[in-house]
């Protein structure tokens, strides 16, 4: 082969490889503005006379919003529930996730909420669902706390659903136009980045606190959605979960601790996904798991308000993993740890793998109630 | 003089109705024999329940198992409490099984008295184990003690 030849043959495999590339880099991104197709809210719980209040805002002037409500497990991501609801603009959706005579169960009474032939939840005509048992009862998992995914499955104009005189748009015609006109909606990275959301975790009384759901803008589904078959993120869009793995991707976090106050990190790995376990294995779908619990091997630093600090490496925290004493072995994972001084932060530090795809939250309380707070990051 | 004496009256009633309020007992609601002869078990649900409904924490934190009183303590548990704003207006038990002889889970649905006499309905399953003859509480919250 001449010296030409070759030289050519070695700019085509660069040129395949910086096209390859500049493909499989992802659209999505995490929306600052708290706005997108694909809404994670990293903790729900019911149980012990506590209820969790959630929310789904369609913020566009124009578009319908068909989107997918998934709620997960806090051990092995088991799907408990999962269900659509349809938005009309400027529409909102709530519902409550609660425990009620011997099982969880999530009720509402929001016309969001629709069968398939149209027939929408309403005061007079509430809709409640018992949330399963993960793994059938037989794993260490419970329906009782867990986290919540909302995926768009499309968006649709009022040039096909129609509108009324005032603007406002039935939702039966947004039923009928996802059942019979697909086609029609717009999906992948066209769909509407127009959902926002925030989720209350609520006291008897109403005494509560309230934390917004992490928005990805363009994560892109494709595909029609519906309840018979599950919905894993990654699958049916234009974003992989390792490219949300990279998305969520976190070196450090940063837990705020005030006067006197007991503040408890929420670490939530949505892309975990693992399964079931069979015979004690378990199979973790998201990339960075895929290497097993290990990879979320953690080191806390405690500093306060004068830069004292001192490190901790093996902390006694719950839930306490089987095998090493300073790793997240669960989805949702719920830290309590002695900080040794009155105030001050926490830093989390991941140390095996430089980051890890996590979306943190702290609940933070003192004699005079408690609060959701976010969790500052490195990356 | 007279004007005095209505003042002081007045002022009598007043008090005696916000002392009133802040002591009005729990309303228990029970079948007679959900507890079936699990006596002490119902004494100490009934006391327990009423201590926490008139805020005396101290002495409701006694009625907390063992486990509990040492993993917490008692400000942990003070602070707890104070998340529950709410009054405790009613407490029914819908049913009670005990899966080990020394374990005993009651249903439970309870009426709570909130901001603007807004009324809540929550269930929950209510946890006692018996510890050298005694039923203590379990208290339990996935968010705040989840090691336990």
């Amino acid at each position: 082969m001449g010296r030409r030849s070759k030289v050519l043959i070695g700019a085509l495999l660069v040129f395949s490889l910086f096209v390859w590339g500049v493909m499989q880099a992802t659209a999505a991104t995490v929306d600052p503005g708290g706005k997108g197709d694909l809404l994670i809210y990293p903790l729900y719980i019911a149980g012990d006379g506590i209820q969790t209040n959630f929310y789904v805002t369609n913020t566009s002037d124009d578009q319908s919003v068909v989107a997918k409500v998934v709620l997960r497990s806090h051990k092995y991501s088991q799907e408990v529930l999962d269900f659509l609801i349809y938005l009309s603009p400027h529409d909102v959706f709530s519902a409550t996730i609660s425990y009620k005579d011997g099982k969880y169960v999530l009720t509402s009474t929001d016309d969001s909420f629709c069968t398939t032939d149209g027939v929408c939840a309403s005061e007079t005509n509430p809709f409640e669902f018992e949330l399963t048992e993960p793994c059938d009862g037989k794993a260490d998992d419970s329906a009782s706390y867990g986290y919540i995914e909302i995926i768009e499955a499309g968006s649709v104009g009022t040039d096909v659903t129609g509108k009324n005189t005032d603007g406002s748009v039935d939702k039966k015609d947004i039923v009928d136009a996802y059942w019979d006109n697909f086609a029609n909606f717009k999906t992948g990275l066209d769909a509407a980045d127009t959902l926002t959301g925030y989720a209350e975790v609520v006291f008897p009384g109403y005494d509560y606190a309230a934390y917004p759901a992490t928005a990805i803008k363009d994560y892109g589904n494709r595909d029609q959605l519906g309840v018979t078959l599950p919905t894993t993120l990654g699958k049916h869009s234009e974003t992989s979960l390792g490219d949300l793995d990279s998305l969520l991707a976190k070196n450090s976090l940063v837990v705020p601790v005030s006067e006197n106050a007991i503040a408890i990190p929420v670490l939530t790995f949505p892309t975990k996904l693992s399964s079931c376990p069979d015979n004690g294995n378990v199979t973790n779908t998201g990339p960075f798991f895929a290497g097993g619990d290990d990879n979320t091997t953690y080191e806390l630093t405690y500093y306060d308000l004068s830069e004292n600090t001192t490190i901790e490496k093996n902390p006694i925290v719950s839930p306490v993993p089987k095998e090493e004493p300073n790793t997240l072995p669960e989805e949702v994972n719920i830290m309590v740890y002695d900080f040794p001084f009155n105030a001050g932060w926490t830093k989390v530090k991941f140390t095996k793998v430089d980051n890890a795809p996590v979306i943190g939250l702290v609940a933070e309380f003192t004699e005079n109630g408690y609060t959701f707070l976010p969790v500052a990051y490195d990356r | 003089m007279v004007r005095r004496w209505i003042l002081t009256l007045i002022a009598l009633v007043v008090v005696g109705a916000v002392v009133g309020c802040a002591a009005t007992p729990v309303e228990f609601n029970f079948r007679s024999d959900v507890f079936g002869s699990k006596n002490r078990l119902k004494q100490n649900f009934l006391r327990y329940w009423s201590l926490r409904a008139k805020g005396e924490v101290e002495t409701a934190f006694a009625l907390e198992s063992p486990y509990i009183q040492e993993m917490l303590g008692l400000d942990y548990y003070k602070r707890y409490l104070k998340l529950y704003k709410a009054r405790l207006q009613k407490l029914e038990v819908k049913k009670v099984s005990c899966p080990e002889p020394f374990y005993c889970e009651l249903e439970c649905r309870s009426v709570w008295m909130g901001k603007k006499d807004r009324q809540d309905v929550r269930w929950f399953k209510d946890r006692w184990v018996k510890v050298s003859g005694n039923w203590y509480h379990v208290l339990k919250d996935p968010l705040f003690f989840p090691q336990l």
